[in-house]
């Protein structure tokens, strides 16, 4: 097969992209699961795709390849092109620009033969489809919501479903495809919108624009005119990152205005990597809308292999801390249990389940008890108590434990001591939160004395470890 | 089952064809049709496009670049797209658009927030309910497209009252705090938070703005020092920061006007050493993610990664560093060790 940009199967690239994001120090003999002509060939494709966020370093084992992404500096997400490449033959893409002409209006109701000829006749014999090729494309139109089969007595007539006009959303879509779950969904849509896009980012600032905003409640002005011609590039600032062949081109504010014309928006802490996982949550959101079983393969990190296991998904647990995504789901061991959305993949949906109302509320009622992913039995909860020094002004060390805390209770246990506790199921997930307060930590209480231990030989160790230069720059090359 | 995100009726090349078909009709030029692939698609997609097209193989185009079709190329929603704009009815956040979806009402949502929890997202996030906040929302947001001045009003936290003009620039909204930040161009401040503003109307005629707008390079006068708590903090001179920071650590930026950039806008390379033990490999990699960044082997088998960080976010850098404990060690830049010395020794005399 020759190389093409388009590929047919998205999770083969999956992995990749996902390497070369998060990790991306790899050198091309180490993806040794694929061959390296495969290796090549999906290199290429993300190159063609990522091509401004695809770099490389210099090594003695050869080019290193990898992503890196200011997510501040973007308003769209990267990964979304990535979706956007599914392989189709010549039929499919002939066929389907010429079936929405033919049905250009949801007025225009044909039979299947019917509409054979007119394509025919469009297509003035340029093209060869036959009758089952187009009932074929039509009934997989008709799946995905955009054609409409109707029967009349033995006939069966095919028009188009009725447009939503969606002009007025693009504010809505820009904001909500970049933090809504799925949200590559949302970028599907704003592409429908890149001509009025493009329009608008041509007119004056004193242009205004009208528009019949069926989805829209009209209480917002439609002057929907970017402000990106004032703007200049010249302020982009080269920094001097550079090693090994590598330049990381430092962005600074001006990035925020320039890099990302047509959206008013743009993100911090935003994790860009979750888009690559968008199939896989579809999937689990549309089995728990019914209430079903599935089975999927799950990938174990310990056993390095993938597993089928039957689960009934309760809820999707999103982090926007960490970059990670999980489904809690009731397992074949009558447990909750969660489950990484990245290593989940060949999600299939089964028979729905009688006990799910019951399951999710039981979930719910874990839930408080829950300060990351993990719960389990509630006569193993582990008790945790943390005091907090609190200086005379530092009523934002306050705020914060207020705010930060997901779970347990804040109390002032005198003029400078703030003790937080809480019941918790893992007192491990803890750990990285308790961390941040070090340098005010007075006392650290934990019913699982291994983690209370744990703490206390982090911080020693961390002591030691940048008392003196620890000679650890030798390890830079 | 749902119908799958992967689906050419989404891909860059069926909405390049698209464009190429409705450019056509306007009469446009095989330089032009090019446009569309390059606006469209990817780097690669002119060398199969437009031949296929042209070649009559995707029978769409005449030879002399005349669309078949008769009518300008348009494609309904899909179900899944439906269905994920029903989902996001649903977000409070919508609130601040002033939009509704009345054609939906049959339709069934992707998702509902049953389905689905930010579990570890502050919980001081910004009044969506608030109408004062939703008509500021919706001024800046005006206020950014058609590049007008908008006169601020705020309490700083010594409670003094502080009155600010500019042209907001960009919305910044931040999934972890949960919340909007004004990006203000020709202000002595870089930025706002949005449920800090009290008051916010249109400033001036757009005459002045025009004039106004060309010279939006940042003042060379700067007031913002954000601490972790998101407070403004102190004012400073930009004189004074760039003789305190030209010698420390490489943080001085400037723009090539030559103005210096305010310090919360300025750039550092942050360089950690990472032991892989307690998978804190893919952890610090996924963690930081969102960053500029580089990895790399050590030569001991440990790793070094190296991200670009904005000054103003060092403390909260500090924090995150710290919340791995001793699996990363910070290599550069010598004042963020020290801060993160400073702590420890901290620790080390506090009685726990």
């Amino acid at each position: 097969m020759p190389y093409s940009e388009l590929v047919k199967n998205f999770e083969k690239i999956r992995e990749y992209m996902r390497e070369f994001y998060v990790y991306g120090f790899k050198s091309r003999g180490e993806y040794n699961q694929k061959s390296a002509r495969s290796y090549d060939d999906e290199r290429r494709r993300i190159e063609s795709w990522l091509g401004e966020y695809m770099r490389f370093a210099e090594t003695a084992d050869g080019r290193n390849y990898f992503i890196s992404v200011d997510s501040r500096a973007i308003s769209e997400n990267p990964f979304y092109k990535a979706w956007k490449t599914k392989s189709f033959t010549d039929g499919d893409i002939t066929l389907h620009f010429a079936i929405f002409d033919v049905l250009w209006s949801p007025d225009i109701k044909l039979t299947l033969a019917e509409l054979t000829d007119e394509i025919d006749s469009l297509l003035s014999s340029g093209f060869d489809f036959d009758e089952s090729t187009l009932r074929k494309k039509l009934k997989e139109y008709a799946d995905e919501g955009i054609i409409v089969i109707e029967k009349r007595g033995r006939q069966v007539i095919y028009s188009r479903a009725h447009d939503v006009d969606i002009s007025g959303l693009r504010d809505v879509l820009d904001f909500f495809s970049e933090v809504a779950p799925c949200g590559v969904i949302g970028s599907f849509l704003c592409d429908k919108l890149t001509s009025d896009r493009r329009l608008n980012s041509d007119k004056m600032p004193d242009g205004s624009q009208s528009s019949d905003n069926i989805l829209s409640g009209g209480s917002q002005s439609n002057d929907n005119i970017l402000s990106g011609s004032s703007q200049s590039s010249d302020n982009i600032i080269p920094t001097s990152s550079q090693s090994n062949g590598v330049q990381l081109t430092s962005g600074c504010h001006s990035n925020l205005v320039n890099s990302s014309a047509g959206s008013v928006f743009c993100f911090k802490h935003h994790y860009i990597t979750e888009a690559i996982d968008s199939d896989v949550m579809a999937s689990l959101f549309d089995a728990m809308r019914k209430k079903s079983y599935v089975l999927l393969d799950n990938f174990s990190r310990r056993s390095q292999k993938s597993r089928t296991l039957r689960l009934l998904p309760l809820k999707i647990y999103i982090s926007v801390q960490n970059g990670r995504q999980h489904l809690i789901a009731y397992n074949e061991n009558s447990r909750f249990g969660s489950y990484r959305l990245d290593y989940i993949s060949n999600v299939r949906l089964c028979e729905p389940a009688a006990d799910f109302d019951r399951l999710r509320a039981a979930l719910a009622k874990k839930e408080t008890r829950m300060w990351g992913v993990m719960c389990g039995s509630d006569a193993r909860c582990e008790r945790v108590e943390l005091d907090i020094y609190v200086g005379a002004g530092e009523e934002y060390i306050v705020n914060r434990l207020e705010r930060e805390k997901r779970c347990g209770s804040i109390e002032k246990i005198d003029n400078t001591h703030y003790r937080y506790t809480a019941e918790v199921y893992d007192s491990n997930e803890l750990l990285p939160w308790i961390r941040t307060f070090i340098s005010r930590i007075t006392r650290l209480k934990c019913s699982n004395r291994a983690v209370e231990n744990r703490f206390r030989e982090d911080v020693k160790e961390m002591y030691h470890m940048y008392q003196g230069d620890g000679g650890d720059t030798t390890a830079v090359q | 089952m749902i119908r799958l995100l992967f689906s050419e009726l989404y891909s860059a090349y069926y909405n390049a064809v698209a464009r190429i078909i409705e450019a056509a009709f306007d009469g446009a030029n095989e330089k032009e049709l090019r446009q569309c692939v390059e606006r469209e698609a990817f780097s690669e997609s002119i060398l199969t496009i437009l031949p296929a097209l042209k070649s009559g193989r995707w029978h769409l185009l005449t030879p002399d670049l005349e669309p078949i079709p008769r009518h300008k190329p348009t494609m309904p929603p899909t179900s899944l797209e439906l269905r994920w704009l029903k989902a996001i009815s649903d977000d409070p956040r919508l609130k601040l658009f002033g939009v509704s979806f009345p054609e939906l009402d049959s339709v069934e949502p992707l998702f509902t927030p049953d389905d689905y929890k930010i579990y570890d997202r502050f919980a001081d996030g910004d009044p969506y309910d608030d109408d004062e906040y939703i008509r500021r929302f919706r001024i800046i947001l005006s206020a950014i497209k058609s590049a007008r001045r908008v006169k601020i009003s705020l309490t700083n936290r010594r409670g003094k009252r502080m009155r600010f003009e500019f042209v907001p620039a960009r919305l910044e909204y931040s999934e972890k705090d949960d919340k909007f930040r004004v990006i203000a161009s020709g202000c002595k401040y870089s930025c706002f938070n949005l449920a800090r503003i009290e008051s916010c109307e249109y400033a001036r005629d757009k005459s002045a703005d025009s004039e106004y707008a060309r010279d939006r390079s940042v003042d060379s006068e700067y007031a913002r020092d954000r601490s972790a708590d998101g407070e403004i903090a102190q004012v400073k001179s930009v004189d004074s920061n760039y003789a305190r920071n030209k010698s420390a650590d490489g943080g001085i930026a400037r723009c090539s006007s030559g103005n210096i950039l305010p310090r919360d806008m300025r750039e550092k390379e942050l360089v950690l050493l990472i032991n892989d033990e307690r998978n804190s490999l893919e952890r610090v990699m996924l963690h930081f993610a969102h960053f500029e960044k580089r990895a790399e082997r050590a030569v001991d088998g440990r790793y070094i990664l190296r991200l670009r960080y904005r000054e103003s976010d060092e403390t909260e850098l500090v924090i995150r560093v710290l919340s791995f404990g001793p699996c990363v060690k910070v290599l550069e830049p010598t004042g963020f060790v020290g801060l993160i010395r400073e702590r420890l020794n901290k620790q080390m005399s506090c009685e726990w």
